[in-house]
Formats: C-alpha cells, structure tokens, sequence
C-alpha cells in the first residue's frame, strides 16, 4: 500500500482508494481527476454518485473522451451488487478506450452506499481486490471513493488495504510546514515526525541560537511523535539555560497531555 | 525494610476486607509510613469509616478511576513511592477490577501483578493486593497466588508457596496469545509512516473507538513502527482486527528481542534519548501484550470499542 498526497501523481496502472469525509471535498477531488485525464487526452468515465455535484462533468471534452454512468445502474441490478457486471463494464470500457485511439481509460467512481453499508461490505473488498488484474496492462487509472461515514466499519481497512495506493482528502498537500510569523514567533503545521522533522529542525535551531523567549504556533499541528517533542524539549532546554522560555501557543490537548506525561514541561517550556 | 513485599489476600465480604486491611494500615500508621488503599468503592468507604479520624492520614482511592490500564496504575504506584523518597517503607494497597471474560485484559493485570514483583524489587513497597473471593472466578484466584511471594490472612502472613518467577509466568502468560479470528488485516510498515498511522487511526475510529483514544492510539503505532523500522532486520507488518471488546493493531518484526517480562514497565529516563517508546505506548493504550521468541517480536495494542 502506497500512500499518495497529490493526485497530480497519479498515472495509468494505478487503483487508488480515496477515503473522506467530507462530499464537497471529494467532488472537488474528482473534479480535479476528471479535469488532468481531459488534459492528458485519456478517456474518462464517472461512475458517479446520485449526490455528486454536477460540477465534475467536464465542460469541456473531445468527442467520446468523457461519459458518465450511474453509480446504481453500475454496481446494482436486480436489486442485487452485481460484482462480476460492475467489473465487466469497466473492463469493456477500458478495451474500448484503447481500441478507440485513447492512451488509457481514467475512472472515478463510488459505489452506492446499498453495497458500501451492508451485507456486502466482504464481497465489495474482494471485488476491489480482482479489480486490481484490470490495471496490470498499465492502460486504466481509478479512483474508488470511500465516505468512512458511509461505509461499513468492518470494511473501512479491508478496502484501503485492497488498493495499492491510498489518498485521504481531510489531509494537507504539504506534510509539515513551518512559517516565520515575525522574528520571535514561528508556526509549525502538518506531520511532525521523525521522518519530517528534517524541515523544521534548521529554522528552529536558528531561532533558538538568536536568543530570548520563543512563541511556537501549533494551532494546526496534526501529529508529533516522541522526535517532535523531543526537538522541543531540546529547544526549550536551550532557551531555558540562558533565562528564557519557549511558550507553545494553541498546542492541542493531546499534544499537551504527552508533554506532561513525559514530564517536559519546567525550566524553558510553557503552554499559553 | 530493605526491598518489596507483595501479599495477596484473598476475602470474603466486608467485614474480612476490614479484618484484613485495618490492622495493617494501623501498624503502618504507627509506623509513620505513607498510605496509599486503592480499593473497589464500597471498600472505600468501609475503609473510610473503619479508621474514623485516622482516614485523613491515609490516600484512600477507588479503582474505577485508578485502573484505567494496568501501566496507569503501575504508573500511578510508582508515582507514590517516589513522591516519598525518605519513608522508610510505602504501603499500598491495589484492588484492580478484574475483567472477567475478557481474556486478554484480564492477562495484562495478571502480568501487571507479576512484573510488580520485578521492577519495585528493591523499593522499601509493602503492598496488599485483595481479592474478593466472593465475586472473582477461581482462574484470577490462581493467577493471584501465580504472582504474590506472600499470602496474608487475618490471622498470619506467610511465604507462598504456589508463586511462580516474574519471568516464567510472564513467558506463560504471553504464550497464551491467541491468534486471531479472520478478518484479519495486514499492511507492511514503510518509511511512509504517517500513510500507516492515518489508514490505523480510520480503521480505528470506524470500529468505534472514541477520537482522544485514536488519537493515542495513532502515536503508539507510530512509536512501534517506527522502532521496528530501526532495529529490525526484515521488513516489519502492522496485523490489526477487531474483537467485541477493542481495536487491536500488532506490530511484527524479526530481530533483537525485547523481555516479555518487562517491556514498556521500565520507568523512564525522562531525559533520555531512546527506551521511551514501549513505555509510552503502555501508558497511550488500554492493554498491550509482548511476544518476542525464536527471534520474532510482536507488540499488541487494544483500544477499547464504544459499548
């Protein structure tokens, strides 16, 4: 499982899974989906939700390169999930799109929430499981909605973990990022960890060398692991020992109870 | 008092709780020694009102919101002796609320009482474990008498002769890690580890586990991946499932082994730069069992579920 943050990136031979919560938010990601497949001259289809914004049919499109299909018609008939349908139609649309003089067929869809919610949450994760032989001749790209609300709980992972490549919409496209608000003030937001906190470490240290009291800005900080926290003990440590204070200001709770917990807050580190 | 004592004593009603606990609180009130009794509620308040005006000397506290995991409360024990570094001997008294019919929970606390005996080896702790033997099946009876060098009754206190080493039992306790039912989800651990700790934490918060705990739950994994990444020589895997009970995640990997006895019980340095990982993740989660033979290690986290 690969984990994306831009679909930008995304290329034929790739089924990724799209986990959000939010609808407006992944009609905006499918927007930009349909749009970049347009743009590269692919062919594409929406299997689009009843609820969709129309805003994701492209306006506009050369002649057959777009088409869209309901997200029941697809996955639903008889009043049954229909999987063996639902993945013949996309293999017969993605033929078509290569016979048809396209580079790939772009595929953007999400099943309709009778067969996300219920009895068939185990039968929709194999399905996205034997979708996966569709991608293997590199001429089809898909994205495969999940609203985490909507889906059945026992499913949620089996899904993620039947797509090679996962996107969750809530994220950021940026990791972490920090910002200079003013010479003593800094902002840090996003992932702090060990595997990011490359970016951070050279602007703090140069705050910290320049001496007096340091403000960090942690109001939209989303993680920090014990490597975070302790590039902020050490910080504070520094500031400590020469009289001054490093205040976190607008620190999560969470991130607050793991400060004490790990009994770093004394000389040199406070919350305001 | 040179090092531990660690009794069990196992009653029957109110009134033997009393004849067995209000004498010895006397003698260490006498003693000038620091008390702690954290017992079930209605022992609280027996207790409370059997010591009269002597109740204000002792820290009288009850086990629903002292037992939150068994590394909080070992944590919480801790925390008291150390808070009195001249007392010649702390008394404690620890009543979990035993899990019954949960398996895995009600290991963990057997395992808390086994490793007591390993980490405050050397601390001037006497401690008192009661155990109702009114309410309490007998397999948590036996696992008392598995884990207490000594048994306290009204009438004398005595070496135990069923209490089994730290180690052995903790070896036993781990190789009753069962393997779970299907489904079970497996995601291999790279260096993209915010991808992993975010596909955990949904996974999590589908499966009903409140926000703050997901949250815990999501720097845990993180703490276990991450290590594992760093010390293990084959790539490491995350297995999680469901039980009725919690969300479990395990992390898997080959390697230098840890102790089954004692990982993640270790007070920390809170200075250091490494050994803190385990033991921050006993204290972010409700249970967490070790497995690390025949060079492979595996960490099990259980978050509870919304009942």
């Amino acid at each position: 499982m690969r984990y994306l943050r831009s679909f930008d990136s995304l290329k034929p031979g790739d089924h990724a899974c799209l986990i959000y919560d939010d609808v407006a938010r992944r009609d905006a990601l499918f927007r930009e989906f349909v749009e970049h497949g347009i743009r590269r001259g692919e062919r594409v289809i929406l299997v689009k939700p009843d609820a969709a914004d129309e805003s994701v049919i492209p306006s506009r499109a050369a002649w057959g390169q777009f088409g869209a299909f309901s997200s029941n018609e697809t996955y639903i008939s008889a009043g049954r999930f229909d999987a063996s349908s639902a993945l013949q139609m996309l293999r017969t649309e993605r033929d078509r799109s290569v016979a048809g003089g396209f580079s790939a067929l772009r595929a953007a869809g999400e099943p309709p929430v009778e067969v996300r919610a219920n009895g068939y949450s185990h039968a929709l994760v194999d399905w996205e499981r034997s979708a996966n032989d569709l991608f293997a001749s590199g001429r089809m790209v898909a994205v495969c909605a999940y609203h985490v609300a909507t889906t059945a709980p026992d499913a949620i992972i089996g899904l993620m973990n039947a797509h090679p490549v996962v996107f969750f919409a809530q994220q950021p496209n940026y990791r972490v990022r920090v910002d200079q608000i003013d010479t003593r003030r800094l902002a840090i937001s996003g992932w702090l960890d060990v595997t990011t906190m490359g970016s951070v470490v050279g602007t703090l240290k140069q705050a910290v060398d320049a001496g007096g009291d340091l403000e960090l800005d942690l109001a939209d900080i989303d993680f920090v692991d014990l490597a975070g926290i302790r590039l902020f003990a050490e910080a504070a440590d520094r500031l400590g020992s020469a009289g001054s204070t490093l205040f976190l200001c607008s620190a999560p709770a969470w991130m607050v109870q793991i400060l004490e917990l790990l009994e770093c807050f004394g000389t040199g580190l406070a919350v305001r | 008092m040179t090092g531990l004592r660690h009794e069990a004593c196992v009653y029957n009603g109110a009134d033997d709780f009393l004849r067995l606990t209000v004498p010895w609180i006397r003698e260490g009130l006498e003693a000038g020694d620091p008390i702690i009794a954290v017992t079930h509620r209605s022992n609280a308040e027996a207790l409370r009102e059997a010591l009269g005006r002597d109740a204000g000397q002792v820290d009288l506290r009850t086990s629903d919101t002292w037992y939150l995991s068994p590394a909080k409360a070992f944590r919480g024990f801790l925390g008291f002796a150390g808070a009195h570094p001249d007392a010649k001997c702390v008394r404690m008294i620890g009543e979990p609320i035993w899990p019954v019919g949960w398996g895995t929970a009600v290991r963990e606390y057997a395992h808390y009482e086994a490793v007591f005996n390993v980490i405050a080896h050397d601390s001037p702790i006497s401690a008192l474990c009661p155990y109702d033997a009114g309410s309490l099946p007998d397999h948590i009876l036996d696992h008392a008498y598995s884990t207490h060098p000594h048994v306290r009754t009204a009438a004398s206190t005595a070496a135990n002769e069923h209490f089994v080493e730290p180690d052995v039992y903790c070896a036993h306790l781990a190789a009753a890690m069962s393997e779970p039912a299907e489904p079970i989800h497996e995601i291999g651990v790279t260096a993209d580890l915010e991808g992993l700790c975010k596909t955990i934490a949904t996974a999590a918060a589908a499966a009903g586990v409140d926000s703050d705990r997901v949250r815990a739950l999501r720097l845990a994994v993180h703490e276990l991946a991450a290590n594992a990444l760093k010390y293990a020589d084959a790539s490491p895997t995350v297995r999680t499932w469901t039980t009725p009970d919690s969300f479990v995640c395990e992390v898997v990997s080959q390697g230098p082994s840890l102790s089954e006895t004692t990982a993640g019980y270790v007070p920390i340095d809170h200075r250091a730069d490494s050994g803190r990982g385990l033991w921050l993740v006993r204290q972010l989660c409700d249970f967490v069992e070790v497995s690390s033979r025949d060079s492979r290690t595996a960490i099990r986290v259980h978050m509870r579920r919304r009942g």
